[in-house]
């Protein structure tokens, strides 16, 4: 099998062998170096290659395409870069011919697949340092039970070197100067090589049998460890695959079925699709478009993983880079999209507003009888089950009929007053994108209570009005008893009671369960 | 000393003069040229011929024109002007007493 490319010469195109390709085009270039880059170079080297196109026409008749035998007869035909007179002709040509038309090439380490027992990389520090890669191999395998870092080097080394593959790539390997000669000593070389490894295959000396030996060792150590490698590879290729298999399903149904495997994952969110959280908090009805490049930002990596997996299990060569290079475009895209979309969100949350009602409570009792004050959520629309809801610090979200409902905790602290009657103080706070934004925000909180003879019921809950957004709201309760008062402090109550009481010192867990007189400066317990 | 060497010099001196009389005959391409002087076995290589052609056309001594050629691409038609006449008239001029010294030499000489 050989591989054979398309040149163009003189606006014809042949088809040539890759060999002699690499040959012809070290030729040209050494033509290039020694006419120069000049307009007489560049028109001579038009004139010579118009030859070229003349020749190979002749020569290749009815084959296929060109071969090495018919550049090397061409170039002999034509003339190599030192036969060709420039004779007479001025200064430039002679110190171009003194310079040599060949470029020294420096060393560089790149992996010998011709002396490889695994991928070549020691083969390629031989060449490189101009040593036997036995010496690599052995120090690799002694590195190897220094904790591994043997192995670690060779897998470092193996993705970063390249592997030798054309003849120039070889010789830049070994070092050598890439001229016309030398390149065809290179091909002349391989070929003897090859010839040469077929006679090894015969029984050699007893000398040579021990050295065999270690080879034979090492290529089946090699062997083994490629084995071991590939199953390794092939096993993180499904863990990837089948992670990433499960977290986009995941996402697809916490997305929009608020699915089971979701649930699974992060418990509290229930039957909760994430959609229809997203909904409680954005304005995503108005903009649902969002959902596209939230979604691509999560699928794109997940996608990537997957297509990792897969081609690490199966260990195909695939051309993607272009589509992964959209692929980044697009998440780039999406992340930007994203972004720019939460930022004017979060516009909607910089003004901070609060709106205060009082209310005066007359309850109908006898001056011994205490007021009992309960917190519990049997009170009309806003009680349900919180099971079934998704809850977040403060706040708990729920959906019916497709409407969010969001509730929040409100906060209760006890004051006295001097007046005659209790009063609740309702202090809602908000924000929202402009003053009087915020202002409304707040007065869509609602807050249920009841007063029935000496009992006071408030809700644990706040609500907002059905479909508002979060905007961050939240509800002060401030009860303020007249003193002297007796009141009965449910257990319901510590669900809301606020940590910092400004009037009373005691800690809500002390405050529950027992019946206070209201004094001046203290609530007072009862005898 | 080499005497393919000396040899391959004597036939460079002279291959200007070659081309020049040749394209006094009549305008010819350059696979034609080489065609002749390989039959005259003045060239080696035909990488020769080229850089050649390119000096003398830029010394005005030549110019070539495009041509449609029977098969294949047009070919460059080189033709020598009034100047390249001179020279050749020069050359020739040249040879003559050069072969004529030479002779007298060598015939000394033997």
């Amino acid at each position: 099998m050989k591989k054979t490319l398309t040149v163009s010469l003189n606006g014809v195109a042949y088809s040539i062998d890759e060999d002699a390709f690499t040959i012809l085009e070290s030729y040209i270039n050494a033509l290039k170096q020694k006419f120069g880059n000049n307009a007489d170079g560049q028109e001579i080297l038009r004139d010579i290659e118009e030859r070229m196109a003349e020749l190979f026409a002749e020569k290749k008749g009815k084959t296929e395409s060109i071969s090495l035998s018919m550049v090397n007869e061409v170039i002999d035909v034509l003339g190599k870069p030192e036969q060709i007179d420039s004779d007479d002709s001025s200064a430039p040509y002679e110190e171009n011919t003194k310079n040599e038309y060949t470029q020294r090439s420096t060393r560089k380490l790149y992996r010998d697949p011709d002396h490889s027992i695994i991928a070549g990389v020691a083969g390629g520090l031989g060449s490189y340092f101009n040593t036997d890669p036995i010496v690599f191999r052995v120090l690799l395998i002694v590195l190897l039970f220094a904790h591994g870092i043997g192995l670690l080097i060779y897998l470092v080394l193996w993705f970063a070197l390249p592997k030798a593959i054309t003849p120039k790539q070889k010789m830049e390997m070994k070092g050598e100067p890439i001229t016309l000669s030398s390149i065809e000593k290179n091909i002349k070389e391989e070929y003897d090589e090859i010839s040469e490894n077929i006679r090894k295959i015969d029984p050699a000396g007893v000398s040579q049998k021990a050295v065999g030996m270690v080879e034979t060792i090492l290529r089946g150590i090699g062997r083994v460890f490629i084995v071991v490698l590939k199953f390794f590879v092939a096993a993180i290729g499904i863990l990837l695959l089948a992670g990433a298999a499960i977290m986009l399903l995941s996402l697809i149904s916490a997305l929009f079925f608020g699915g089971l495997a979701f649930s699974t994952i992060i418990p509290e969110l229930g039957g909760f699709s994430l959609i229809e959280f997203f909904s409680s908090v954005f304005d995503i009805s108005t903009s649902s478009w969002i959902l596209i490049p939230l979604t691509l930002i999560v699928v794109i990596p997940l996608l990537t993983l997957m297509y990792l997996g897969v081609r690490m299990i199966f260990r195909f060569r695939a051309n993607d880079g272009i589509p992964g290079v959209f692929a980044a475009v697009i998440w780039v895209f999406s992340v930007v999209a994203v972004a720019i979309f939460i930022f004017f969100q979060a516009k909607s949350f910089t003004i901070r507003e609060s709106n205060k009602e009082e209310i005066t409570l007359i309850p109908s009792k006898t001056k011994e009888q205490p007021l009992i004050i309960k917190a519990v959520g049997t009170i009309d629309t806003l009680s349900f089950n919180t099971d079934e809801a998704l809850r977040f610090n403060e706040y708990t979200v729920k959906v019916t009929d497709g409407k969010t409902l969001i509730m929040g905790k409100p906060r209760l602290t006890i004051s006295q007053t001097n007046e005659q009657y209790p009063t609740l103080v309702l202090e809602r706070r908000s924000r929202g994108g402009t003053h009087t934004l915020a202002h409304e925000n707040a007065n869509k909180i609602e807050y249920r209570y009841a007063l029935t003879d000496s009992l006071l019921t408030l809700n644990p809950y706040f609500g907002l009005t059905q479909g508002e957004k979060w905007r961050a709201q939240e509800l002060f309760l401030e009860l303020k008893i007249p003193v002297g008062t007796k009141i009965f402090l449910d257990k319901s109550l510590l669900k809301i009671l606020a940590a910092n009481q400004t009037y009373s010192n005691l800690w809500p867990d002390e405050m529950i369960g027992k019946t206070w007189v209201v004094g001046h400066n203290e609530l007072e317990l009862t005898e | 000393m080499n005497a393919e060497n000396s040899k391959a010099q004597m036939r460079k001196g002279v291959l200007e003069l070659c081309i020049l009389s040749i394209l006094s005959r009549g305008d010819s391409y350059a696979s034609e040229l080489i065609n002749k002087l390989k039959e005259a076995q003045m060239i080696v290589v035909e990488g020769t011929l080229y850089p050649m052609l390119t000096r003398h056309k830029n010394a005005g001594l030549l110019t070539y024109r495009w041509e449609e050629s029977p098969q294949g691409p047009p070919r460059k038609y080189y033709s020598l002007t009034d100047k390249g006449k001179e020279y050749l008239t020069d050359l020739d001029q040249t040879w003559e007493e050069l072969i004529n010294t030479v002779n007298a030499i060598r015939t000394n000489a033997a």
